[in-house]
């Protein structure tokens, strides 16, 4: 979703942003999702905690290091100002932001007027998040052509719930469906796909 | 009529020492031809000349006036540097410069009425770039260089009006020129005071060439300076490719922390004079001096150009951090190639972009941040392996026309959450087949699979001739290998997906059987692994699967042929 959220900036001439906290970036397939990667700075803070700045910060700890540095890249990118969207991508296991960071990162996309979006496994900006979607994999798509043929992996579906809204509509779900291919592959292939449910599109402006 | 401007700083040596040290300003300063005390004075500051301490007075008589004296030795570094520094203040006002003696300067005006109101203005813009600089400048205009260094050296500001040359000579003293000596050796000053001569407006009025017949050429060229009729043409100096500076420690430093106090400094005066020139730092270049007559170089790559000095110095450090100086640096130099900043034209209809100056200085600091080649533009790398990125500056193209907004749909492409360096996990598999995973934080039963899809390449860097020829044999009897291999190294079949899983097996019998012996180059397994991983050249074969695990994750994952492991690529989510 998040990659979506890109490509739709980006398609828009939109500069963004993508801080990789775990170097999960694929840009091969980053582009295939249609992200402008021209119009993508990209930092990957993988080694950010050992960095002189990082350990010149008050954080004790490599984890907390970590964590200052992410947010501390945040800053830096939101100051600069003119970036549409930062995707911020906190990793598998992150901690969840403290009151300080979490505000100075909603003041500073305030500020700047871009939009950040936060991967994490659980919600990392507490209160200061204006939406909170909670995305859970809802099916897995494996699939044959015909009996006898290979056996080939389509895609996922995600339900996408609403955890929390500033602007309401709390609770409200969508079903996302991300494919290898969303072009080639025909309809049928997906039997197993609701596609009659979640009315509701989900786009950057949301 | 021609107009030229003249920069002098007064005192250059002690100002330049005072430019490169802070600490001195304000101090009863002196420069010795060395440090005993029956040494002569070369220049003093302006503390001790009120003082009445004078260039000439051994250090000992100096002393004797003010306790407080501090002696110390002439920086050539400092002063070339200091002088440099001049030269690009006075040229960010008029393009056409000509570099005198040090800490003197020549500027031709013509033109800059059209940007400045007069000359006065001219002269102020002039001394207030040179005090940016760090240094107190005097100025003088008038119409020829040796008059605009005269009023120059009067101090202050003194512009000599067109057509008043002769009022402003005739009351200078003789001794605001270098005298010199006559042709047959005598010495002017003595013979000129003689004569009676003690103004510039006296010698003026004599006869050039009964002066000639007296004192040889030189009287001749005194007698023509003191009517103001000098015409000599300013020769600009040509565009500074690089901008240095230069310091010359008292002691040696051997740790980064104080080296990067005594950087900063240099670093503040280099981007003082880049901005002042509109430009910003490029690729550094260091030079330290160590004991022991060791040099030490190293070049540090600016991933954006910047003038944020903090920025600047933390990639300094990081790069001196990987590899410190060997000894205690005693002097320092750094040379920065400028970069024109790249301007942007903003378009009202379209989205806003970052501004081209404020890019630039946050690439720089998010590459102190996180590292020099973890910021930019990432992209697919054309190359056969799958793994391979592409790392370029930051340089977004201007934004193209907005069309409708695509409507928002439920349906997006699946991005796989990459996994760098491919994690090695352990999987269990049944008649080829994988049955169980196992890795860190992993472990599931298979639930679904998909695959696999057969990558492979490379192999023609043929490393292995040369190493193992007897296994590169055994490969070349593996003829139908090669003839299945799809000769760009890209994978089996048009697409991927077209490779059945079925035809594992007829696969298998393919491919050069996996032997637990060393493959193609002789290496060890672990060896192998760090070529899977891009480091070698040996070629890369690899099965690739989807995986859908109890756990509910879908994930990539591969059995690397050469080392016969199994790799965890990524993961769908």
């Amino acid at each position: 979703m998040a990659a979506s959220f890109a490509a739709f900036a980006t398609r828009r001439g939109e500069v963004t942003a993508w801080l990789d906290a775990s170097g999960a970036f694929d840009p091969e397939s980053m582009a295939a999702a249609g992200v402008d990667l021209r119009r993508m700075l990209w930092a990957s803070m993988k080694t950010a905690s050992a960095s002189r700045i990082a350990r010149a910060a008050l954080a004790v700890g490599p984890h907390a290091r970590h964590q200052s540095a992410i947010v501390k890249a945040a800053e830096l990118v939101l100051e600069a100002g003119g970036f549409g969207l930062v995707v911020v991508d906190f990793g598998e296991a992150p901690r969840a932001l403290t009151y300080a960071s979490s505000l100075r990162i909603a003041r500073a996309a305030e500020r700047s007027g871009a939009a950040v979006i936060a991967i994490a496994p659980w919600r990392m900006c507490g209160t200061f998040a204006a939406l909170s979607l909670v995305a859970s994999r809802a099916e897995t798509s494996f699939s044959r052509l015909a009996p006898g043929s290979p056996v080939m992996f389509d895609g996922l579906a995600v339900d996408a719930m609403v955890a929390r809204n500033k602007m309401g509509g709390t609770g409200r779900r969508v079903r996302v469906r991300a494919l290898v291919d969303p072009i080639a592959v025909p309809a049928d292939v997906h039997p197993q796909l609701d596609r009659k449910e979640s009315p509701a599109p989900i786009s950057a402006s949301s | 009529m021609a107009r030229i401007a003249c920069i002098m700083v007064a005192d250059f040596s002690i100002a330049a020492l005072v430019r490169s040290n802070p600490a001195f300003a304000g101090m009863v300063l002196a420069i010795g031809k060395s440090l005993a005390p029956h040494a002569e004075l070369d220049a003093v500051s302006p503390r001790a000349r009120e003082l009445g301490i004078r260039p000439g007075m051994t250090i000992a008589q100096a002393r004797a006036i003010s306790s407080e004296l501090v002696v110390t030795h002439r920086s050539p570094a400092a002063e070339s540097s200091a002088h440099a520094a001049l030269l690009d203040a006075v040229e960010s006002v008029s393009p056409v410069v000509e570099p005198g003696a040090p800490g003197c300067a020549w500027i031709d005006l013509a033109g800059l009425h059209r940007i400045y109101s007069g000359e006065e203005e001219i002269t102020a813009e002039l001394v207030r770039c040179v005090r940016r600089v760090g240094m107190e400048p005097a100025a003088g205009v008038a119409a020829n260089k040796e008059l605009a260094h005269l009023a120059a050296r009067c101090g202050g500001v003194r512009v000599i009006e067109a057509g008043r040359e002769r009022e402003f000579l005739n009351w200078l003293p003789l001794d605001m020129l270098s005298l010199g000596k006559s042709d047959r050796g005598d010495d002017l000053e003595t013979t000129l005071a003689r004569w009676g001569m003690r103004r510039l407006g006296e010698l003026a009025r004599l006869n050039p060439d009964a002066v000639g017949t007296r004192l040889g050429r030189r009287g001749v060229e005194l007698v023509r300076l003191a009517r103001g009729g000098s015409h000599a043409p300013i020769v600009p100096r040509r565009r500074a490719e690089f901008f240095a500076e230069s310091v010359e420690l008292e002691y040696g430093i051997e740790l980064l922390e104080p080296l990067g106090f005594v950087m900063r400094a240099m670093l503040e005066r280099l981007a003082e004079r880049l901005s002042m020139r509109g430009l910003v730092a490029g690729d550094i270049t260091l030079a330290f001096g160590m004991s022991g007559h060791r040099s030490f170089n190293r070049q540090v790559a600016v991933a954006a150009s910047s003038n944020d000095v903090r920025a600047i110095l933390t990639l300094i450090n990081l790069s001196l951090e990987g590899e410190p100086p060997e000894a205690a640096v005693e002097s320092i130099r750094i040379e920065i190639a400028p970069r024109v900043q790249r301007p942007a034209q903003t378009d009202m209809f379209l989205p806003p972009a970052p501004a081209p100056d404020k890019l630039q200085t946050t690439i720089a600091r998010l590459a102190a941040l996180c590292g020099p080649g973890n910021v930019g533009m990432l992209s697919a790398e054309n190359s056969h392996r799958p793994e391979a990125m592409r790392l370029d500056a930051f340089a977004p193209p201007p934004a193209p026309p907005i069309h409708e907004n695509t409507p928002a749909k439920n349906v997006t492409q699946l991005v796989i959450r990459a996994i760098r360096p491919a994690r090695e996990i352990e999987v269990m598999c049944s008649r080829e087949i994988p049955e169980f995973v196992r890795g860190e934080n992993l472990g599931a039963r298979v639930i679904s699979i998909a695959g696999p899809w057969r990558r492979d390449g490379e192999w023609w860097l043929g490393c292995t001739a040369e190493a193992n020829p007897h296994t590169e044999s055994a490969d070349r009897n593996s003829a139908p290998h090669r003839g299945l291999e799809l000769h760009d190294g890209r994978m089996f079949g048009a697409h991927p997906r077209q490779v059945s899983a079925e035809n594992l097996k007829a696969l298998s019998s393919l491919t050069p059987a996996p032997s637990p012996v060393p493959h193609r180059n002789g290496a060890s397994s672990h060896n192998e692994h760090t070529g899977m991983n891009g480091a070698g050249k040996c070629g890369f074969i690899r099965d690739y699967y989807e995986l859908a695990l109890e756990d509910g994750g879908v994930y990539r994952v591969f059995r690397d042929l050469n080392s016969h492991k199994w790799f965890l690529d990524g993961t769908y989510d």
